[in-house]
C-alpha cells in the first residue's frame, strides 16, 4: 500500500519550500523520511495560481526567487529537476520619482549602477563605488556563513557591529565616530547626500526585511543592499512560476525516494514527556487521525505559533519557552498585494533608459520623511494613506518568463507595507478593494501610462494571506518577527537553540534564522544540524556546494559575468 | 526544463485524467513513459484553486464514477491520498414555496420524498428505477470500461438479453421520450430527473435516451474528492512518478512527428524534439490530427480521417460557474420541510417543470442565460476546502448552469461580474441567509474562460465534443480511432472525444492502456472488474 508507513526516521510538517528541502537533504543522506502537508499542493508561499484571467499566473506569495544562490541549488540538482531560473532586463530595481528621475540597481554589473548614479549624485556614486570594491567580494565570502550555518550570534553581537562599522568610516569619512550607535536612517543620512538616493536605498533595505530605524545590522542595510544586487542580485523568478521551485523540489524528493503526503493537516504531535515521537493528522486529512512514528527526529515547518501552541499545545510549555513564543511577533512584515493584468509590456515614460524591462521596484518613499511616517505607522498599527510601497513590486514576471501570461499580455504586482491589526470597526474584507484602490492612485502618479494599460486587477489582504497559510500568522511574509531583538540565535526566542527545540527530537525550519526567503536556508540549516545529530552528515559527498557557486555556474553558462570591480 | 532522454516507449500528450490514467497503467507494465503538458500544472479539468484560503473546484466537482472506476482500486488511488466523500442526499430540487423533493441513490429513500409530492408515483418510482438501475448497472457501467462495439454488432448482440433489449430501445428515444415512458406525473419529479440528466449539456430532443437513466443514476451517486478535485490528479501523478514516468510541464507540443503515416515523435513549441515507440495523444481531434498531425499526413494515411474531423460536433452549450467564498453556509428555507435537502449536495432551483426547464435550454441556446441552476456547498461534505481554523463558519458555494458559448448581449468579459450578483440573489430566495452574507471573494468561470484555460474545450466544450449518435460509442471519435488507435500508425487517442467521453470516468485513459499494452507486448497487470465479466457474458459488452 502507498499510505504513510506506520514509523519513519524522520517527519517533516509541513511541504513549504523549507520543509521540502530538509526532507531531500535527509533522505539523499540514508534516512527514510516522510513529508506532510495539510494542502493538495505542496510549496505553501511558493504558489503560483490563475485567480484572475486564464492563463494569468498570479505569484501570490514568493516573487523574488533567489534560490539560484543556495548550496541546495546545485546539491539537489535542482535544474535537472526542471528549475529554470529567470529574470527580465539586467537591471534588477529601481526607486522612480514624481519627476521622471530614478535610482537604479543593476544585477549583475556594479560600474553600470556607479554609472547610473553619477546621473544623480556624483558624491553618493564615489561612495557607492568605494564601498562596492570593499565590501563586495567580502559579501561573496560571507554569504555561507551568515545564511547557510547555524548562527552564533544574536542580538548583543550585533547591536554594536563596531568591525564593520569602524571600516566603513576608513572609507567614507563622513560616518560619524559613533557610527554602531547608528539607525539604518542615520546611516544613510550620514553616507549619502541626496534624498532620492537615501529614499531608495532605504526603501531596499525595507524590502530585504530589516527596519531602518532599528540600530544594528538594521543599519547596514542602505549600505549593503546596493552591493548586494550587484553581486546577488534578488531579482529573479522561475519558468512556470514561483511554483515550478515546488515542483522542482517534489520531483527531486521523489526520486530519492522520500514520500510526500499531500492533503494531510497534521492535528498533534505525539508526546512522551517532553519528547516528540510523531505526529498523528486531522480527522479532515486523506488519511483520517493516522499516527506516524518518528523514529529519530521531527521536524517543524510550521511557523512558531502553530508548532509550540498548536502540535504541542501551550499547556505542555515550559514557563520560559510559552513566554518567548508569546513574545514572537508576528505582525512585523506585513504586505498588503495588488496584482495586475497589462495589455501591453510595460512603459516608464520619460524615466532612464532601462527602466521598462527592470525586474522590480519599489515607490512611495520619496524621502526620508516618508520611512520615518512608515515608521509611525508601523510602531502605531495605522495603515498608511497615502500607501507606502515597499515590499516589493515586480513588473518582470512575463517579461523574464512568456510562459506566465497570455500572448500579449503581462503580470505586475506591488506590495505595499501595512499592519495587520486595523483600527475599531475596519476588516480587510471591507476595505480591501478600496486600499487597492488607493495603491493605483499612487503609481498612478508615477506612471499614469502604465495605469491605463491595466485590464484587470486583483488584492491581497494580509487577513487573505493568513487564510490561505494558517503557518503564515497575521499574514506574516517573514514568518515572524525580524526586528534586532530576533536576530540569529534569538530566532524565535533566546534559549530555543533553533534549530533545534528544548524538546526532544524535535526540530524547526521555518521561524529560525535565516528568516523566510526563497533561498532555502532555513531548510538546509535543520538539515544540516538533524544530519549532524543523526550522525550521517559524513560521507555524503554530494553534500558539497557552497552559497552562490552552483548559481555563478549558471550564470556563466548563460556568458552572464559577475564581480566585476569599479576602475 | 528537466533533462529528458532522447527516446520514449510511449509520450502521452496531455496531462489531464485520462493521460494520467494511461500513463499510471502503463508505467507499471513496464513501459518508459514521457507525458507533457502545457499548463504548468498537471490535472487538465482536476482544478483546485485557492482564493483567500477558499478552494474553488473551478472545473470538475462532481465525480460521477469514482464508485465503479477500475482505476480506484487497481492503482491503490486511495493509498496515494485520494479518497472521495459522498453526500447524504445527492440532489434536491426546490421549490419557490419553500418545499424540496429529495433524491437519494437508494430507491425506496427516494420513493418516500416523492410520496409527499405524489402518492402514485412513489409507487411506480420503485418500478421504473428497479428497471433502470438495472440498464445502468448491468450493461451502461461495464460499457463504460470496455471499448465500443461497433453499433451494428452492438444492437445485435443486445438483441441477446432483456436489459439489451431495453437499451436498444432507449437508444432509439430522446430523452423526453424516455422520461415520458416512465408515467411519472409529478412535474417536481419528472424535472429533477430531466435536469439531473441534462445539466452537463445533454440534448433533451437528442436520441440515445439510455444516456438518461446513466446521468441519473450517476449523479445520484456523484461524489466529490476530498481536499479538492485537483487531490484526483496529485494522488494519479504521485502513482505514475512512483512508477517511474517523466512529466514535463509548461511543455506544450506544436506537431506530432511522423514518418511517412507513422508516428514517431514529437517536437516541442521550444524546438526539442523527443522520439517515442507510441504516442498517445488526449487532446481534442481537430487539434491532434489537423494542427498536431497535418492534414497531409492524414490524407496519406486515410481517405476520411480530415472530413471527419473538420465535421466533428462541439456541443451547443457550455456551463458558467460561479464560486463563492461567504463567511457562512446557506441555510435553506425548505429545511423546515424536508431537513436533509438543506445540505443535498446538488440543489435545484429556479425551475420546477419540465416546460420551464426547456425554455431554459432554449434560451442558452439562443445565447442567454437563465435564473435556473445548481447550487452546491462542498464545504458541507468537505469543511477544509474553506480556511475553518480561522473562520469556523465560512464555506464555498458554488452555483453552476448551463450557458452560451457565445453571449446574446455582448462580451463575457463584460457580464461576468453581474452573474456573479443574479445567482447568489437567485439563491438567497431559497436560502435568506444569503441575502447579507458577506462574499469574500467571488470567481466566475465562464465558457469563454473555459476554453482559454482549457484550449481542448474548444467553444466551452466541456466534453471536447457533443454527445450526439454520430459522435457516440464506436462513432467517437469516428469510425476508424474508437479503438484508440488510429490511421496513423502508433498514434494513439485517449482523450475525453473518444468513448465513452469526458466528465471524470477515469475510463478512456484506462481503455487507451489496454489497447497499447497490448500492442507494446506488455502484460495487462490489472484484472478486469467482474461487472464486465458479467456484462460480457450476456453480450453486454465487447
Amino acid at each position: 500500500m502507498a499510505g504513510p508507513d506506520r514509523e519513519y526516521d524522520v517527519v517533516v510538517v509541513g511541504g513549504g519550500i523549507n520543509g521540502l528541502t530538509a526532507a531531500i537533504y535527509l533522505q539523499r543522506s540514508g534516512l527514510k523520511v516522510a513529508c506532510f502537508e495539510r494542502k493538495l499542493e505542496a510549496g505553501a508561499g511558493a504558489c503560483t495560481e490563475e485567480v484572475m484571467h486564464p492563463g494569468v499566473k498570479v505569484n501570490l506569495c514568493a516573487s523574488n526567487m533567489v534560490t539560484m544562490w543556495s548550496p541546495a541549488y546545485g546539491d539537489l540538482e535542482l535544474e535537472r529537476f526542471g528549475l529554470e531560473m529567470l529574470t527580465s532586463g539586467s537591471w534588477g530595481m529601481f526607486h522612480p520619482f514624481r519627476d521622471r528621475s530614478a535610482v537604479m540597481f543593476h544585477s549583475f554589473d556594479a560600474r553600470e549602477t556607479y554609472a547610473q548614479w553619477q546621473t544623480i549624485n556624483e558624491h553618493d556614486a564615489e561612495v557607492f563605488k568605494t564601498i562596492y570594491n570593499v565590501l563586495g567580494p567580502m559579501m561573496d565570502a560571507s554569504l555561507h556563513e551568515s545564511q547557510f550555518t547555524v548562527p552564533t550570534q544574536g542580538p548583543d553581537d550585533v547591536t554594536a557591529p563596531g568591525g564593520l562599522a569602524s571600516l566603513l568610516r576608513m572609507l567614507v569619512p563622513e560616518i560619524p565616530e559613533n557610527a554602531h550607535e547608528l539607525s539604518g536612517i542615520e546611516m544613510a543620512e550620514a553616507v549619502y547626500q541626496d534624498e532620492r538616493i537615501r529614499a531608495a536605498v532605504l526603501a531596499n533595505s525595507i524590502m530585504s526585511g530589516s527596519h531602518p530605524w532599528e540600530r544594528g545590522m538594521a543599519a547596514l542595510m542602505p549600505i549593503v543592499f546596493p552591493v548586494l544586487q550587484c553581486t546577488q542580485s534578488v531579482t529573479w523568478t522561475c519558468r512556470g512560476g514561483s511554483h515550478a521551485l515546488v515542483h522542482a523540489l517534489c520531483s527531486a524528493f521523489a526520486a530519492a525516494g522520500g514520500r510526500l503526503f499531500t492533503g494531510c493537516p497534521v492535528d498533534k504531535f505525539v508526546m512522551n514527556g517532553d519528547e516528540v515521537q510523531g505526529i498523528v493528522l486531522s480527522p479532515h486529512a486523506a488519511y483520517p487521525e493516522a499516527e506516524v512514528r518518528a523514529k529519530r527526529a521531527v521536524i517543524s515547518n510550521l511557523s512558531c505559533h502553530p508548532t509550540f501552541l498548536g502540535l504541542i499545545g501551550e499547556e505542555k510549555l515550559p514557563d520560559w519557552v510559552r513566554d518567548g513564543v508569546h513574545a514572537y511577533k508576528n505582525d512585523e512584515t506585513v504586505l498588503f498585494a495588488n496584482y495586475w493584468v497589462l495589455d501591453r509590456p510595460p512603459h516608464w515614460e520619460g524615466y532612464p533608459e532601462g527602466i521598462d524591462t527592470a525586474y522590480g521596484f519599489n515607490f512611495g518613499i520619496d524621502s526620508v520623511a516618508d520611512v520615518r511616517r512608515l515608521q509611525h505607522c508601523m510602531e502605531n498599527d495605522i495603515l498608511p494613506d497615502p500607501p507606502i510601497v515597499c515590499g516589493l513590486s515586480v513588473q518582470g514576471f512575463a517579461l523574464a518568463d512568456p510562459t506566465q501570461a497570455p500572448e500579449g499580455q503581462y503580470t505586475m504586482m506591488a506590495w505595499a507595507n501595512v499592519p495587520y491589526k486595523l483600527a475599531d470597526g475596519q476588516s480587510w474584507d471591507n476595505i480591501r478593494e478600496s486600499y487597492g484602490d488607493k495603491v493605483d492612485a499612487l503609481l498612478r502618479e508615477y506612471n499614469p501610462g502604465l495605469m491605463d494599460s491595466v485590464v484587470a486587477r486583483y488584492c491581497n489582504s494580509p487577513l487573505d494571506y493568513y487564510r490561505k497559510n494558517p503557518s503564515q500568522v497575521m499574514g506574516s511574509t517573514t514568518s515572524g518577527g525580524v526586528g534586532l531583538q530576533w536576530y540569529g540565535t534569538a530566532r524565535p526566542f533566546p534559549g530555543c537553540g533553533a534549530p533545534r527545540t528544548p524538546f526532544g527530537n524535535l526540530y524547526l525550519s521555518n521561524s529560525i534564522w535565516p528568516f523566510g526567503t526563497t533561498t532555502l536556508g532555513a531548510g538546509y540549516v535543520a538539515a544540516s544540524v538533524v544530519a549532524e545529530d543523526l550522525g550521517v552528515r559524513e560521507g555524503q559527498t554530494w553534500w558539497r556546494h557552497r552559497a552562490l557557486e552552483a548559481g555563478r555556474q549558471t550564470l556563466a553558462d548563460r556568458g552572464i559575468q559577475t564581480g566585476f570591480s569599479i576602475p | 526544463m528537466a533533462t529528458l532522454d532522447r527516446e520514449y516507449d510511449v509520450i502521452i500528450i496531455g496531462g489531464g485524467p485520462n493521460g494520467l490514467l494511461t500513463a499510471c497503467y502503463l508505467s507499471k507494465a513496464g513501459a518508459k513513459v514521457l507525458l507533457l503538458e502545457r499548463h504548468h500544472e498537471l490535472g487538465g479539468g482536476l482544478i483546485t484553486e485557492e482564493w483567500s484560503g477558499f478552494r474553488f473546484n473551478t472545473h470538475a466537482k462532481l465525480m460521477m464514477m469514482m464508485d465503479r472506476a477500475p482505476a480506484y482500486t487497481d492503482l491503490e488511488l486511495e493509498s496515494w491520498g485520494c479518497s472521495y466523500r459522498y453526500p447524504d442526499a445527492p440532489a434536491a430540487i426546490f421549490t419557490r414555496d419553500g418545499r424540496a423533493l429529495t433524491l437519494y441513490p437508494d430507491i425506496e429513500r427516494t420513493a418516500a420524498s416523492i410520496a409527499r409530492f405524489s402518492p402514485a408515483d412513489a409507487l411506480r418510482y420503485v418500478d421504473v428505477m428497479q428497471e433502470w438501475y438495472a440498464v445502468v448497472e448491468e450493461a451502461l457501467i461495464p460499457a463504460t470500461f470496455t471499448l465500443p462495439m461497433p453499433m451494428l454488432d452492438m444492437v445485435v448482440s443486445y438483441q441477446q438479453s432483456e436489459i439489451g433489449e431495453l437499451v436498444n430501445e432507449m437508444a432509439e428515444e430522446t430523452f423526453l421520450e424516455t422520461l415520458d415512458n416512465t408515467g411519472f406525473e409529478s412535474e417536481l419529479l419528472r424535472t429533477a430527473i430531466l435536469y439531473l440528466g441534462t445539466m452537463y449539456g445533454m440534448d433533451p430532443d437528442g436520441g440515445l435516451g439510455f444516456l438518461l437513466p446513466l446521468f441519473y443514476h450517476r449523479l445520484l451517486n456523484a461524489s466529490i474528492i476530498a481536499n479538492g478535485s485537483h487531490q484526483l490528479a496529485g494522488s494519479l501523478a504521485r502513482f505514475a512518478n512512483r512508477n517511474g514516468v517523466t512529466f514535463e510541464r509548461a511543455a506544450p507540443v506544436a506537431k506530432i512527428l511522423c514518418d511517412g503515416t507513422r508516428a514517431i515523435g514529437v517536437r516541442l513549441t521550444s524546438g526539442q524534439e523527443i522520439m517515442a515507440k507510441k504516442v498517445v495523444a488526449t487532446t481534442d481531434p481537430q487539434t491532434t490530427f489537423l494542427e498536431m498531425v497535418g492534414e497531409d499526413v492524414c490524407n496519406k494515411a486515410s481517405s476520411s480521417l480530415v472530413d471527419q474531423t473538420k465535421a466533428w460536433e462541439w456541443e451547443s452549450t457550455s456551463l458558467i460557474d460561479v464560486h463563492y467564498a461567504l463567511d457562512r453556509r446557506p441555510v435553506h428555507t425548505a429545511a423546515a420541510f424536508d431537513p436533509v435537502c438543506d445540505r443535498a449536495l446538488v440543489k435545484i432551483m429556479g425551475v420546477e417543470t419540465v416546460d420551464e426547464l426547456l425554455e431554459h435550454i432554449d434560451l442558452v441556446r439562443g445565447g442567454g442565460v437563465g435564473m435556473v441552476g445548481a447550487g452546491m456547498t462542498l464545504t458541507d461534505l468537505d469543511p477544509m476546502q474553506a480556511p475553518i481554523d480561522l473562520e469556523p463558519n465560512s464555506a464555498v458555494a458554488c452555483f453552476e448552469t448551463l450557458a452560451p458559448y457565445k453571449h446574446s448581449d455582448g462580451s463575457w468579459d463584460d457580464l461576468a461580474a453581474g452573474y456573479s450578483r443574479s445567482f447568489l440573489d437567485l439563491w438567497a430566495q431559497y436560502a435568506p441567509n444569503l441575502a447579507d452574507a458577506t462574499v469574500i471573494r467571488d470567481y466566475v468561470n465562464h465558457p469563454a474562460y473555459i476554453e482559454a484555460k482549457l484550449p481542448n474545450m474548444k467553444r466551452g466544450s466541456i466534453k471536447h465534443g457533443a454527445y450526439v449518435t454520430t459522435q457516440m460509442l464506436s462513432n467517437r471519435p469516428n469510425i476508424d480511432c474508437s479503438s484508440h488507435r488510429t490511421p496513423i500508425e502508433n498514434l494513439y487517442v485517449a482523450g475525453a472525444s473518444v468513448w465513452p467521453g469526458g466528465m471524470v470516468l477515469l475510463a478512456g485513459g484506462y481503455n487507451a492502456a489496454g489497447v497499447i499494452a497490448d500492442d507494446l507486448g506488455l502484460e495487462r497487470w490489472w484484472k478486469e472488474p467482474d461487472f464486465v465479466v458479467e456484462a460480457r457474458a450476456k453480450g453486454l459488452v465487447g
